[in-house]
């Protein structure tokens, strides 16, 4: 089972699947009840166009579903933000 | 209710009893499950668990009953405990 400490996850760079970056991340949450992981709060990259994305003051909100990968760095489904939204 | 993972590090976690924990360390997530595996938790209470030399435990996410300004997990007995720290020593080795 691919177990991760969550501290290690903050600050990984987030990505998505053509490589370009997203942003840093910031936190994640989840469901107190379940366990249930439910978004990704990023940093946006300063270039990024934040349009697409769920804004929450200064970060951006990636449901959890969009996660593809997780090791050195975060990858993001882009279409799978945009379906949601 | 959502929480955000960062806001329950250093939080004081009891069981279900009123007994004392410890705090937590960290959280451990299960990236295929998608979900919260476990609590690391240090500055245990030797009285509710018996960890020897080692620095802490790892509290199964599905002992947690509520979480809100503190967190509260089902009290379980020392023999349980015990099995949590074998647990915990088989992640290390996954590191």
């Amino acid at each position: 089972m691919k177990k991760i400490s969550a501290q290690k996850l903050s600050g990984k760079m987030v990505m998505d699947l053509d490589g370009g970056e997203i942003g840093i991340l910031h936190n994640v949450v989840a469901d107190a009840a379940t366990g249930m992981l439910s978004e990704l709060v990023v940093k946006p990259a300063a270039e990024l166009d934040t349009s697409e994305f769920k804004e929450e003051g200064e970060y951006i909100v990636i449901p959890f579903q969009a996660v593809k990968a997780i090791k050195d760095v975060i990858i993001v489904d882009r279409e799978g933000i945009r379906e949601r939204a | 209710m959502e929480i955000e993972l960062s806001s329950l590090y250093g939080q004081d976690i009891y069981t279900d009893r009123g007994v004392y924990v410890g705090k937590i360390e960290d959280v451990s997530v299960d990236i295929k499950e998608k979900r919260i595996s476990g609590l690391a938790v240090r500055n245990i209470n030797p009285y509710a668990f018996k960890v020897g030399k080692k620095k802490g435990v790892i509290i199964p996410y599905r002992w947690v009953t509520a979480i809100g300004d503190i967190v509260l997990i089902k009290h379980v007995s020392r023999r349980r405990a015990a099995e949590e720290e074998k647990e915990r020593e088989e992640e290390e080795i996954e590191k």
